[in-house]
């Protein structure tokens, strides 16, 4: 093995190496100028979001344990930019309630850390490597979801969000052992060739399936998703929301397509139930949501009802449906946690009711929150649209005629709850809104880019015929 | 064509930036650019009338087959030059009707986005790119109703606008995908030559349904049509040109554009017959009970959609003529109208028409604009009006099936909509003029001129109807049923039953608006009838299921994570049981087994105890004391099966959780009763079922072959390759050497972590609160 060819990990080895820079960092900046470790995090994860974009080959590392190619190169990248407009929303949160507890550092390195599982996880070729990604990604976040020690509701996220996940990997990992039990082995490509579907191997895969479907929080995996939103900092519930769900997701989809597809009589008829169940339970939740964090739980938790319809089918189109979906989702969501913690950072309100008459004193922040809602209901033309759009065409084209006709009823509830929060910023009136405020830089710049990329992602296509390309490197 | 239909949406863009030096007089000018396109639009005239179609295609997204196509035959030119043409008087109107408001700008931003959305609309050839458009005008139209949004009133109604439209949007989407995979294309030229198959195929009704939801939400046909009269609280610009022009005419655009596809069968023609009529029926009734003249414009509207959408489903040649001529009589009448409205509001102060009167003797140019509207919308000659009704009333005569019926209805329905017409363009203008409006002063030209304009316009078209007989008129029809070439237009077609029914519709209406004049008392009575009307019930139904959604919510997601773990297991249990009992046949060979030992089975009696001493106990230290003897003794129970390694791993895993156990238990409150005797009942069966199911698979595991010949491979390669004899530690120290080394640093980072604990003093101002 030649040493140049693990520059194919540089993802993974340039994240370690801003986490460990970090971890240095901490010992070293005086504690009065704790504050530009934060700007140093943000700088450096930028350049690496930056050089994450140079083409990286496509090949497989330590006997086919870690792989790469196009379509995971770039959905890695997909992830870094979520993470990093991420932590430009996050900044001065982290900056004026974090580093007063000296923990500011702590932040970036934990979700860095959690980052680099996600990384290990969809660069996977076998379970090993991908179980220890699951970890690495899942345990971190569990102490980012309890980072805000002196609120009750953050230890219970907190502690909610690991007992649920040391469930959830628990039971895949039993249906990993028993995928292993027929197949003889744990690499993926091994598997593929020896799995057929007899009982054990069903057995196997629907037990790991609900360990995934707790990370993209699936019905009935979903319960700890609103606590945890609520509990947790904002930043961490986005991050879980979009990050970590997009993450699983395509790994998920990964396996479902490449190893698992030998079982797709079995899955298909699973995930149509569990798409109508999880979409069906998410919007109807929604509905009465009155915490902005729960609201916007709820809707993720339809959100991933929806992207099941791409999972289903098992194509080329699929595929590429859903990781362009994925991306319009993340920058749309974030948009919306953009929104929310810029207001709860300034005045700690997060009711749908304190928002109303927000149009009136803050009308560029209620215009992003308008932008993003439309995305996440997929109304054109903004990115959200073409999101769903793709996904039904992608389902259709299968024959899932019923479940995409289910999944437009859908769409017409959830946008009822949309609405509500548009009439509460744009109709409604409040003796006493959120005063004007203007955001300090990094919070622009975090919601600027996501603006950009609703509006701008629907309208130019090249790019999701680029995916589609890169798509078929699973599907063949 | 493509810069035509953008040029709305990039002088919004312009007015996001420039909007502040775009205020008052200055707006007017922003005027040429729907005049310009008007023109534009204009041009095309000759070439479309000569039967040519224009057609555009830019590639979008090519590997879904959505392009931006754009087609335009006779009904889009019909429905571009209503658009610019109305939309350029509305743009001139406005710069006055709200000259000195303080979001004059974003005014105008939203009306050229609405209008770049409806060009959009009627031009798309894709049906794709035309729900785009259509969702477009929806959104803009929301903030076109909402514009007044100090008013409650105005906010709640732009809502109800955007929830039924937006509603009827995505039966479009269904509806457009549905057709797409049928036809295999989203083009809808490429679709007419698939008439038949479509026609015939199993999912026909089922597209068809969507299409028809989509259309009957946006033209306000019944039950849907609440939200347009609820819409009329917004500025009476955005009236005339949404509500009345433009925006409730794309569902019958729609209609029309679907025709030659998927009309011509009995489920079309009869739904299309019957809506219509019950609409133009039930709110021309309506009309008659409203006072606030906006009320009753609007009503006549959804009246006026609902003959539009009755002629065409009659789907007769004369019908869609009758519907082409229909719409630009409506346009002209019914904007005039609209825009007089708002002329007398604005000037007088109200709009209710028991006291309005005499305002001829102040503001006489619009007095002239509102009789000749009114005349045009009655159907006296020599008006375009005229010449509508009697082509309505002509393929009404030649439809098949119950005729009675269908002349009756229609006869009545414009006898009523006669009776609307006078009372909202001759009743505020006749009579005496009262005390107080004797100070109602004339407005500026740019508001009168534009309703004068149009209601000119309904009197020559009247007369010379040739003008528009060849250039508009026809081409709409050739859309539509691809033979128009035997059409002339004609004030006077000879003495026969049309023309009786004419002279019937017209005294009867007259005498009707002699003798009964709008009260309050009427509006009153009817308003009894509220909460049986399709808005109500739809409101109660939006909240019922509201409080199912709470309930639901409550039950499910009660923030116990011990109730989402029941759920959970419960869902894995069904599951796995299901998939586990319906395949599976459980045989266990047990002669392949190895003996029970007296040792292996006092191992699992002491296991077995620990696990129920656990379960049972009340004290937090002796479960874990428990878990720790179940933990060794399935360590005992890898040495017995020649496993030490894993013994050992599995023997300092186990302390150091029980140890860590101790010290997070150690801080807790005193052990809390919290579930009664059913629920450990309850959660009892669940985990005796899990836990059953758990060891049945593990068994399952045993009777399936296993192809593993790992073990083979170290035993034969322990002393070749590592020379040592003792396989187990060939494997820790050769074989798998880095993961005994990482394994190790695990230890040793744990017990950093247990050390970190043991010291750990909370001080009390780090305590949460």
């Amino acid at each position: 093995m030649e040493l140049s060819s693990f520059f194919l990990m540089r993802h993974e080895m340039a994240l370690l190496a801003i986490a460990l820079i970090l971890i240095i960092a901490e010992i070293f900046i005086p504690k009065q100028k704790k504050s530009s470790a934060v700007h140093l995090a943000i700088f450096l994860f930028g350049i690496h979001t930056a050089l994450g974009f140079f083409p990286l080959e496509e090949n497989s590392l330590f006997g086919g344990m870690f792989r790469t190619n196009s379509l995971i190169h770039f959905f890695k990248n997909v992830l870094n930019i979520g993470v990093f407009i991420l932590l430009l929303q996050s900044a001065d949160w982290i900056q004026e309630k974090i580093v007063k507890l000296n923990r500011g550092t702590e932040f970036f390195i934990l979700l860095f850390f959690s980052l680099l599982g996600m990384y290990f996880m969809i660069s996977a070729g076998d379970f090993l490597m991908f179980y220890v990604g699951l970890e690495l990604s899942t345990i971190p976040v569990a102490a980012l979801a309890a980072f805000e020690l002196m609120k009750r509701r953050s230890s219970e996220a907190g502690i909610k969000l690991i007992l649920s996940a040391a469930l959830a990997s628990g039971v895949s990992l039993f249906g990993i052992s028993m995928l292993y039990a027929t197949s003889g082995s744990i690499y993926f490509d091994d598997i593929l060739v020896a799995i057929s579907p007899n009982n054990l191997t069903i057995l196997g895969f629907i037990l790991f399936f609900a360990g995934m479907a707790f990370k993209i929080s699936l019905v009935p995996f979903h319960f700890w998703t609103a606590d945890v939103y609520e509990g947790a900092p904002i930043s961490v519930a986005s991050y879980l929301s979009v990050i970590s769900k997009g993450a699983a997701v395509f790994i998920l989809m990964i396996l479902m397509f490449t190893v698992l597809k030998p079982l797709m009589e079995v899955w298909e008829n699973m995930i149509y139930v569990v798409a109508l169940a999880t979409m069906f339970v998410g919007n109807l939740f929604a509905l009465r949501q009155q915490n902005m964090k729960r609201f916007l739980a709820f809707s993720s938790i339809a959100q991933a009802g929806f992207i099941l319809l791409g999972l289903i089918t098992g194509t080329q189109l699929g595929t590429a449906s859903v990781v362009y979906f994925v991306m319009i989702y993340i920058f749309s969501n974030l948009a919306a946690f953009g929104v929310v913690q810029a207001i709860s950072l300034k005045t700690g309100k997060e009711n749908i009711d304190d928002y109303n008459g927000l149009y009136r004193t803050n009308p560029r922040l209620s215009l992003i929150m308008l932008l993003a809602l439309f995305s996440l209901a997929g109304i054109p033309p903004v990115a959200g649209f073409f999101g769903k759009f793709f996904l039904y065409t992608a389902a259709a084209r299968e024959g899932y005629y019923l479940l995409v006709f289910l999944a437009v009823v859908n769409v017409t509830i959830s946008l009822y709850y949309y609405l509500l929060v548009v009439r509460a910023m744009f109709l409604r009136q409040s003796e006493n809104p959120i005063p004007f405020f203007n955001n300090k830089l990094y919070m622009r710049l975090g919601l600027g880019i996501t603006v950009i990329g609703i509006l701008v992602l629907g309208i130019y296509s090249p790019l999701y015929d680029y995916i589609y390309e890169l798509s078929a490197a699973f599907n063949h | 064509m493509l810069t035509a239909i953008l040029l709305g949406f990039l002088f919004a863009l312009f007015l996001v930036f420039a909007g502040k030096f775009f205020k008052g007089k200055l707006a007017v000018v922003s005027s040429i650019i729907p005049l310009s396109l008007f023109i534009y639009f204009a041009s095309f005239i000759p070439r479309i009338s000569s039967g040519e179609v224009i057609r555009r295609t830019y590639e979008w997204v090519p590997s879904f087959g959505v392009n931006l196509g754009f087609s335009l035959d006779g009904l889009s030119l019909l429905f571009s030059l209503m658009i610019t043409g109305i939309g350029f008087l509305v743009y001139v109107y406005t710069s006055t009707y709200l000259k000195n408001h303080q979001y004059l700008d974003r005014f105008y931003a939203y009306l050229s986005v609405f209008m770049g959305a409806m060009l959009g609309l009627v031009l798309s050839d894709n049906i794709i790119s035309m729900f785009v458009f259509w969702e477009l005008t929806s959104i803009s139209s929301f903030f076109l109703i909402g514009f007044n949004n100090t008013s409650e009133a105005s906010r709640k109604s732009a809502l109800t606008a955007l929830g039924i439209t937006g509603f009827g949007g995505f039966s479009l989407l269904a509806g457009a995908l549905l057709l797409g995979s049928m036809a295999g294309t989203y083009s809808i030229t490429e679709m007419l030559s698939m008439k038949e198959a479509l026609a015939g195929h199993e999912f026909y009704i089922l597209a068809v349904i969507f299409i028809f939801g989509a259309a009957f939400t946006k033209s306000a046909q019944f039950p849907f049509h609440f939200w347009l009269p609820g819409a009329m609280k917004a500025p009476t610009p955005v009236s005339t040109y949404l509500h009345s022009a433009t925006m409730v005419k794309a569902g019958v655009y729609l209609l029309m554009r679907f025709t030659p596809v998927l009309g011509d069968t009995n489920f079309w023609n009869t739904t299309l017959i019957s809506v219509g009529a019950i609409t133009m029926l039930y709110s021309a009734v309506h009309t008659l009970f409203r006072t606030d003249l906006k009320g009753v414009l609007a009503y006549s509207t959804i009246s006026a959609l609902g003959i539009l959408v009755f002629l065409i489903g009659l789907g007769s040649q004369g019908a869609f003529l009758a519907a082409a001529v229909f719409i630009i009589v409506h346009a002209l009448y019914k904007a005039t109208l609209f825009l007089v409205t708002g002329v007398i509001d604005l000037q007088s102060g109200t709009r209710n028409v028991t006291v309005l009167a005499g305002l001829r003797k102040v503001m006489m140019p619009v007095a002239v604009a509102g009789i000749l509207a009114a005349i045009s919308s009655a159907g006296i000659p020599p008006s375009i009006g005229f010449l509508g009704k009697e082509l309505t009333y002509e393929a009404s005569t030649h439809s098949t099936g119950l005729v009675i019926v269908i002349v009756a209805a229609i006869v009545l329905t414009k006898i009523l909509l006669l009776y609307a017409g006078f009372v909202a363009g001759i009743k505020p203008f006749t009579g005496k003029l009262p005390e107080k409006f004797s100070e109602v002063k004339m407005p500026g030209p740019l508001m009168w001129v534009p309703p004068l304009l149009l209601a000119i316009l309904g009197i020559v078209f009247g007369i010379f109807p040739a003008l528009i007989e060849s250039s508009l008129v026809k081409p709409v029809v050739t859309a539509l049923s691809k033979d128009a070439s035997d059409i002339h237009l004609a004030l006077w077609h000879g003495f026969n039953t049309v023309l009786i029914l004419s002279i019937i519709t017209i005294v009867v209406g007259i005498l009707l608006y002699l003798f009964l004049k709008p009260s309050e008392k009427l509006e009153n009575r009817i308003g009894k009838l509220e909460p049986v009307s399709p808005e109500s019930i739809l409101k109660k139904l939006t909240y019922f299921f509201a409080v199912f959604s709470k309930f639901w919510t409550n039950v499910f997601q009660n923030g116990y994570l011990r109730n989402y773990v029941t759920t959970i297991v419960l869902f894995l249990v069904i599951l796995v049981g299901y998939i586990f009992i319906g395949n599976s046949r459980l045989v266990i060979d047990h002669t392949q087994l190895s003996q029970i030992t007296a040792y292996e089975l006092a191992v699992t009696i002491i296991l077995i105890g620990g696990v129920f001493y656990t379960v049972f106990t009340r004290s937090r230290i002796g479960a874990v004391a428990a878990m720790g003897v179940v933990g060794l003794a399935i360590c005992l129970l890898f040495v017995f099966y020649s496993a030490p390694d894993l013994a050992m791993t599995q023997f300092s895993i186990d302390t150091l959780t029980v140890i860590l156990f101790v010290l997070v238990l150690y801080r807790l409150p005193k052990y809390l009763v919290l579930s009664d005797y059913k629920m450990r009942i309850r959660d009892g069966i669940l985990s005796l079922t899990f836990g059953g199911l758990i060891s049945l698979l593990a068994l399952q595991v045993l009777a399936e072959p296993v192809n593993s010949d790992i073990g083979d491979f170290y035993a034969k390669n322990a002393y070749l390759m590592a020379h040592g004899k003792n396989v187990v530690n060939v494997i820790l120290v050769d074989f798998r050497g880095t993961d005994t080394l990482i394994e190790i640093s695990v230890l040793a980072i744990a017990a950093i972590g247990v050390y970190g604990l043991l010291k750990l003093r909370v001080k009390s101002s780090d305590r949460p609160n």
